[in-house]
């Protein structure tokens, strides 16, 4: 018997020793924990003095404590809700949320309302809908579709005639006018839907078609070019700058782009591009570069061309240069040694052998025969000429010495 | 708040260099730190890198001002025009000074052009149109102006004749306080 009440103490005693040790299931608060098992989530509003937190040690095991009594409280509510096993993994069905959350996102702002919306609460115009579908038709002696391919069909049939009014051209098709009344009609509404649209969406519209490029209005062919420089598959990206093209932010593609740098915060990369914008200020307008020279060079070249070629097709000849004279005409002469080839340009060899023939006479005196050569040129391309000559001239019927000339092939 | 673009500190040194010419080197790379120009709200200002970087974190609607204000943009950007704000960093970098008497000290600070009779010196050699500090005759710095007369024809010139004309003064932070910021 002793050994009994023994054990039983010892169990006792084990038992008050582990209830010690291990806190209770049971937790008591002056003010009873808020338990949302919703959101997994226990709110603790109970006094909490404040001074603890001041002590480095002390803080985090109060900190820990009060954690522990919440979650403890929670898992303990948990214990208490309904059961259920799915795929044979028990399963605690947590109810509703009950704590009210704000809201995520702000109220919705109402739409606004569309032009016709507006108009139609000004003038108090109420909604057709819910009409029937079918009307009645008296012709027909049958309740007809208000609209659709039947109704169109059967106002077709309708139609079978048409009046020509007295204002109209006899000849002029009534039928097609219709048809093409009732197409301008679709696009027209068509066209203010998508404007409708534009302006809910605040987005720009197209032009209406094709901008046209045959008028004088400047500003209707800056437009027209604006577009079509953006009319490109990459959207403008890659068109070179027009001479004299002044970028358009939101027009041009990368206008104004150059005004938003980035927000760097590399001082030093800033300053050093100061000081390079510093010593183009002092740079003096006119450089003596190369490459401005080469360009004026260039331009002035450019210039005495377009005068050439105006003069060429102005009437005067004396202008002009003398009689015009084709190149192979003068190629012939040469070739040919004056026999063939235009007039004029037959008579100008014939001049240049003349006063090469006296120069070489005068040089001949001067140095002693080797004067007349001349020096031989590198390109051996060069010295071959476009056309071959026959070696052995021939002669036609009247005994005229004629060179056939053909042309090289390259 | 951004950093200028290349367009806008041209023309913003070009100004500065009439007053103090090639000298604005020394503004942009200083040897005791890093500063950077600043526009915000068409307002150039004139801040050290670390400060920039502090005002860079404020939301812009509510940034007012930080570092030194310079000057302000006009709308287009076109011109820029020096606030008196700027006078501590130009003056010792001026390249033409006018000092004017200390009885005419007064006249200047509230606005008026500087006259012949208020002139004491002048930088030699200071042309036409040239941008100038205006000091007073203890060398304190008291405004910006531009040369109305070269050094030259000053000598020559009577004593109701103007001098300078006014750009910005140190009386200004008195009669305009809010339109220094």
């Amino acid at each position: 018997m002793m050994e009994e009440v023994d054990g039983t103490l010892r169990v006792q005693q084990i038992i008050a020793q582990a209830d010690r040790e291990l806190k209770s299931t049971q937790v008591d608060k002056d003010i009873p924990l808020e338990t949302d098992p919703g959101n997994l989530s226990v709110v603790d509003i109970n006094y909490f003095d404040e001074s603890c937190m001041r002590n480095v040690e002390e803080r985090e095991d109060i900190l820990a404590s009060i954690g522990r009594d919440s979650v403890q409280q929670l898992i303990s509510h948990m214990y208490s809700l309904q059961r259920t096993t799915i795929d044979n993994q028990p399963f605690i069905i947590v109810p509703n949320s009950v704590t009210k959350l704000p809201r995520e996102k702000p109220i919705p702002k109402p739409k606004p309302l569309t032009r016709w919306e507006k108009f139609a609460l000004e003038k108090g115009i109420k909604s057709k809908k819910g009409r029937d579908f079918k009307v009645w038709d008296d012709v027909a002696q049958e309740f007809v579709p208000r609209y659709g391919k039947l109704r169109v069909q059967l106002d077709k049939e309708k139609n079978w005639v048409m009046e020509v009014p007295d204002n109209a051209d006899p000849y002029e098709d009534q039928f097609a006018k219709a048809a093409e009344a009732k197409k301008e009609r679709i696009a027209k509404n068509e066209f203010q839907r998508l404007r409708n649209l534009a302006r809910a969406k605040k987005t720009g519209m197209p032009g209406v078609g094709v901008l046209r490029t045959d008028t004088h209005d400047t500003n209707e062919l800056k437009k027209a070019m604006h577009y079509s420089l953006a009319s490109t598959a990459s959207l403008g990206k890659f068109q070179p700058a027009l001479r004299g093209e002044v970028p358009v932010k939101g027009f041009t593609y990368n206008a104004g782009k150059s005004v938003d740098k980035p927000f760097t915060g590399d001082v030093r990369a800033e300053s050093s591009n100061a000081m390079k914008i510093l010593g183009r200020i002092n740079r003096p307008e006119l450089s003596n570069d190369q490459d401005v020279i080469k360009k004026m060079e260039k331009k002035i070249l450019d210039e005495e061309i377009e005068e050439r070629r105006a003069l060429k097709l102005s009437g005067r000849r004396s202008k002009r240069g003398g009689r015009l004279v084709s190149k192979s005409g003068a190629a012939l002469a040469s070739l040919t040694e004056g026999q063939m080839g235009d007039r004029t340009s037959r008579k100008r060899y014939l001049e240049k052998q003349r006063q090469q023939a006296e120069e070489a006479k005068t040089k001949g005196k001067k140095s002693g025969g080797k004067g007349g050569k001349t020096p031989k040129t590198g390109n051996k391309r060069k010295d071959k000429s476009l056309f071959i000559v026959s070696k052995k001239p021939m002669r036609t019927a009247s005994g005229r010495i004629k060179n056939v000339v053909k042309k090289r092939q390259r | 708040m951004r950093p200028l673009s290349d367009t806008e500190t041209k023309v913003m040194f070009k100004k500065i260099m009439k007053y103090i010419g090639e000298r604005v080197k020394l503004l942009i790379k200083r040897p005791d730190g890093n500063y950077c120009f600043r526009i915000h709200n068409n307002r150039v200002f004139y801040v050290s890198e670390k400060h920039m970087k502090l005002a860079a974190t404020m939301p812009k609607d509510m940034l007012v001002s930080f570092g030194v204000i310079f000057g302000k943009f006009t709308k287009t950007k076109k011109l820029f025009f020096l606030h008196i704000t700027a006078l501590d960093y130009l003056a010792p970098y001026a390249q033409s000074k006018v000092w004017i008497k200390e009885s005419s000290e007064q006249h200047f600070l509230y606005a008026n052009h500087v006259m012949k009779s208020d002139l004491a010196r002048i930088t030699d050699g200071t042309p036409r149109n040239a941008g100038v500090i205006i000091c007073n005759s203890k060398d304190v710095p008291l405004g910006f102006g531009v040369a109305a007369k070269s050094a030259l024809e000053c000598r020559h010139a009577g004593p109701v004749a103007i001098v300078a004309f006014h750009q910005a003064d140190l009386g200004e932070y008195i009669r305009d306080e809010d339109k220094i910021i």
